[in-house]
């Protein structure tokens, strides 16, 4: 009789089936299904449900019996094969985890310093709600950004937005005289500061009160660091500091020590208030220039695009209409690495990091599978025996795969102790401080664990799915040969091995050159031998010419000279037109205020024209007056003003320089050859020169590059001779410069450690295949040698595979690196000409190819030099 | 008489089950008839696995049957007693009436 079939509740059949005894499957979950269905006839379907259901917990304690309980036999069998192969194999074992745990290492350490750039100001507990408010002005061709806003933005935006909840300006005062009795420095991070700044950003105060510490205007908090500085052991709290040689305050808090990850690290706070007493009304009310960095807090879950509209709608209805100021909202929490205006990270060097940690984890995942590949016929009849007595191709990849895991986490264990050791290194190379607590940061072994899975997986993965492949008729049969599986799946990967290995050495030679060429290329002006004097925002209009007369007077010193900016980094500039140019054609020009003897101290060549000389006194007019056509300014420029300008014969044009309708005009005088006024990532832009001899914010002093300390004892002496109130405060301009390319070197020898850690690990793999392959065809080497073949002979025959290997790497290596490393000095405008640097990439190839042989050749000459007898004996 | 020492008397009812039933003894009619000669629920698993003992012992012997619609389109297993489960089933029956011979005052309450 046919009867209607009624299923039984899906989630408990569904139980009952993928955990009952697999080979009573069928039968009892048939009866099952037919109790149900008479128990359904009889008493309906809820009766039957129930029914089920409860067989599920009368069958539970069988279902842990059979299925758990053999699955654990099951594992124990298979951890104590896993061991036993590691055992026995010790030098196959030892390949492979020291491989995969420097590699490990390798990329731990490498997220490590990722991680600690990207933990910049994280310790802000509102680091997400807080933002800058950034200015972008674009005129002509340049767009000016600027982390400094108007003075009254952030009150008048907290004021008439409901988005944003309060607000924090910060006036940097650099170069600060900080006095408590006879204790006097000069202090670079004093900063004058809304008082709600210390609940907004989150700056711990260990001494005082948080809330109320800068709500009097003559009160000032300062870091733990700096209570030390100036009173030693007392107690802060209540002491009155000097500052600026006429603000007496009173300490009222002490700040917590700044992490090394922030960017904003302020010494002292003092209320913005005081600025009143320094400059007056005028400054809190000044919405044209850019002051101050101001940050805002908006309101809980508030969209920062939103609130960047309406700022921006706020703004433009306090400024004139034709402001073409745009201002853009900078997340604090991200303000590091993605600010479009001032990111003082480098997100791609760390994108490039990155990626080698990925690639060298990689080379030690292919050492993995190659070996265990290689190796697999030692294994093969294993797998065959599994495969008879019932074992299914899942289960096999299981085996395969949690034995690579069981690899992967002995070989963790070793990369933690690695990563402990070579953490100090690392930061060594960085300029960080990354402490190995920081593994065990959350979001850091979230990525730990995603490197274990990956590796376990990825490297068991080739294996597995090879092995349990093999019908066990053929293994059993013998048919299944020795090493020969997948040998062009091995070549390929021993090749991309190597490729990456050649990459990373190629961009690290790359790298080198770079940068040699930036610190070497000549800029147009002397670096070497001078020493620079910063000049205090206080005292840098006095007269230099005394401190001159008696430097000069000694024969040590080769010259003195005083300008605005130095000539390594001029970054002012106006908007000029010149005669000749068409109606409204108008271009950026930097320049810098000078003294007489700039040039001459700095070495830049004039190539047209003449100096600024005393003995034109037309030169030496104060620049703030405003300059007709009838009375001019003398200015000099640089060849690239002239080309742009077009000019045939520089010396008498003018150039205007324009204010909105006034009108400033400009004589030329002179024309200097070019130099490099910025980063030699920037091409050489039109410069203008002109006199002043009271804008000596730097003052250069030119010595002799022997016996410099005691030159340096003498220009302080005469410093303080003259300026007794002004602290002597140098450095050299060569180191400073060197300074500029600090990122590319911390890169360059990241680079030059980790390439060297993917070749070793690459050449790790090649020497378990090499002693592999002599192992495997010691017979025929035995045979070959009493039949007379010569120890070069077998050497060269067992080389030539692998040479061959990384020769064809070369050849995919090369292209890559050409086309990555274009890409990177494309950011450059000087760099080296890669074309002409073919020879690096040859000699990176030369370098692997050497030291793959070296490893291979250790194994070559080993089973060259064996005696074919005991090979031979039992055949 | 050592045959008696091993069989419990629930596996002794199964025996006799299967034996009464003849060509469709399954697991299901077992446990049907046993609910219907013992007047209380037999739970699946108190079937199952004496059945299972009974068979690694080798009282019974299986046969798989046609899977039908009111199973889910799965095979259903017969069971038959093999000639030592039947004689494991007389001596049981000779101890008992042994045992019981003699008795005649025990007899089931009206």
């Amino acid at each position: 009789m046919e009867e209607n079939f009624h299923h039984p509740p899906r989630l408990p059949h569904w139980i009952l089936h993928r955990f009952l005894p697999k080979s009573e499957n069928t039968f009892l979950s048939g009866d099952f299904d037919e109790i149900f269905n008479s128990i359904l006839e009889r008493q309906g379907r809820s009766a039957a449900c129930r029914w089920y259901w409860a067989q599920l917990f009368y069958w539970i304690p069988l279902i842990f019996f059979k299925s758990i309980r053999w699955r654990f036999t099951m594992f124990k069998n298979l951890l104590k094969i896993t061991i036993r192969n590691l055992v026995r194999q010790k030098g196959y074992t030892f390949i492979n985890i020291a491989g995969l745990s420097v590699g490990i290492a390798c990329a731990l350490l490498l997220i490590l310093v990722v991680h600690y750039e990207f933990k910049y100001e994280s310790h802000h507990e509102n680091a997400s709600r807080i933002y800058r408010i950034n200015v972008a002005h674009t005129q002509l061709d340049r767009t000016y950004r600027s982390t400094y806003s108007p003075v009254p933005l952030a009150p008048t935006m907290c004021e008439e937005l409901p988005e944003v909840t309060q607000f924090a300006r910060i006036a940097e005062f650099r170069q600060t005289p900080v006095a408590y009795g006879e204790r006097q420095f000069y202090e670079d991070e004093v900063r004058f500061v809304d008082p709600g700044i210390l609940e907004m950003f989150t700056f711990p105060l260990v001494a005082g009160n948080r809330a109320t510490a800068l709500d009097d205007t003559n009160s000032i908090v300062i870091t733990e660091d700096m209570a030390i500085k100036y009173f030693g052991k007392e107690d802060p709290l209540g002491k009155t500091l000097l500052i600026l040689h006429s603000m007496p305050l009173e300490v009222t808090g002490v700040m917590r020590n700044h992490p090394r990850y922030t960017n904003i690290h302020p010494d002292f706070l003092v209320p913005i208030e005081k600025i009143r007493d320094l400059v007056g009304d005028e400054f809190f009310q000044n919405w044209l220039s850019q002051q101050l960095a101001s940050f805002v807090m908006l309101a809980d879950g508030q969209s920062a695009s939103e609130a960047e509209r309406k700022i921006q709608e706020t703004f433009a209805r306090h400024v004139s209409k034709d402001d073409g100021r745009v201002l853009t909202l900078d997340q604090l929490s991200r303000m590091h690495l993605f600010s479009d205006t001032q990111p003082a990270g480098n997100i791609n060097s760390l994108y490039i990091l990155l990626a080698v940690g990925l690639l060298i984890l990689l080379v030690a995942c292919i050492n993995f599978m190659n070996l265990s590949t290689a190796r697999s016929a030692h294994r093969a009849k294993e797998v065959g025996l599994r495969k008879v007595v019932g074992a299914a191709r899942n289960q096999l990849i299981g085996q395969f795969i949690g034995e690579s895991m069981v690899y992967t986490t002995i070989s963790m264990a070793f990369a933690f102790v690695l990563v402990h050791i070579f953490i100090p290194v690392v930061n060594r190379l960085t300029g960080q401080l990354v402490e190995s607590g920081d593994i065990f940061r959350q979001d850091i072994l979230t990525g730990l664990a995603g490197i274990y899975l990956l590796v376990g997986i990825v490297s068991g993965s080739y294996p597995a799915l090879f092995l349990s492949s093999v019908p066990p008729t053929k293994i059993l049969q013998r048919k299944f040969e020795t090493g020969n599986q997948g040998v062009l799946f091995r070549k390929i990967l021993v090749v991309a091995q190597f490729a990456i290995s050649i990459i990373l050495i190629i961009t690290t030679l790359v790298f080198g050159r770079q940068l040699n060429f930036l610190l070497n290329k000549p800029l147009g002006f002397i670096k070497d031998g001078i020493v620079v004097i910063r000049n205090d925002r206080s005292t840098f209009r006095q007269d230099l010419q005394p401190l001159k007369t008696q430097l000069l007077s000694d024969p040590r010193i080769l010259g003195v000279t005083g300008s605005d900016s130095l000539p390594s980094s001029i970054g002012m500039y106006n908007t000029v037109t010149w005669e000749g140019a068409t109606e409204n054609q108008e271009i950026a020009i930097n320049f810098n205020r000078v003294d007489y003897d700039f040039c001459d101290t700095y070495g830049i060549e004039m190539v047209a024209g003449r100096k600024f000389s005393p003995e034109f006194p037309a030169d030496a007019v104060s620049d703030s007056d405003q300059r007709g056509p009838e009375n001019p300014k003398s200015i000099i420029i640089n060849q690239e003003a002239v080309r742009q300008f077009g000019w045939e014969d520089p010396i008498g044009k003018n150039v205007i320089e324009v204010y909105g309708e006034e009108r400033n005009y400009n004589t030329v005088i002179g024309v200097i050859q070019d130099f490099h006024f910025n980063s030699l990532r920037q091409s050489i832009r039109p410069l203008k020169l002109f006199l002043s001899t009271n804008n000596n914010r730097y003052v250069s002093v030119k010595i002799r590059l022997e016996g410099v300390s005691e030159t340096l004892k003498f220009i302080e002496e005469s410093w303080k001779g003259v300026f007794a109130d002004v602290p002597f405060d140098y450095f050299f301009l060569d180191s400073v410069l060197e300074q500029r390319y600090r990122s590319e070197a911390s890169l360059k020898r990241l680079f030059a450690y980790f390439s060297a850690l993917a070749v070793f690990i690459g050449c790790l793999g090649l020497l378990g295949l090499a002693s592999y392959s002599a192992e495997r065809r010691s017979k025929e080497i035995g045979i070959r040698k009493v039949l007379g073949a010569s120890s070069a002979q077998i050497v060269t025959l067992l080389s030539r595979e692998f040479t061959r290997w990384v020769v064809a790497a070369n050849l995919f290596a090369w292209p890559a690196a050409y086309l990555v490393m274009r890409l990177w000095l494309d950011g450059y405008a000087y760099r080296i000409n890669l074309n002409s640097q073919l020879g690096l990439f040859v000699l990176a190839g030369a370098l692997a190819l050497a030291i793959a042989l070296l490893t291979v050749a250790f194994q070559a000459i080993k089973a060259a030099l064996s005696d074919p007898v005991k090979t031979l004996k039992y055949e | 008489m050592t045959i008696t020492n091993y069989l419990t008397r629930k596996e002794e009812l199964i025996l006799l089950s299967i034996y009464k039933l003849g060509d469709s003894a399954s697991l299901v009619k077992v446990r049907e008839i046993l609910n219907v000669f013992t007047g209380r629920e037999w739970t699946v698993g108190n079937v199952y696995v004496p059945l299972g003992r009974l068979t690694k012992l080798g009282y019974l012997e299986t046969q798989v049957g046609e899977p039908t619609a009111r199973r889910g389109g799965k095979a259903v297993r017969y069971y038959a007693l093999t000639r030592q489960g039947k004689r494991a089933l007389v001596e049981l029956k000779k101890v008992h009436d042994t045992m019981w011979n003699g008795i005649s005052d025990l007899v089931p309450e009206k």
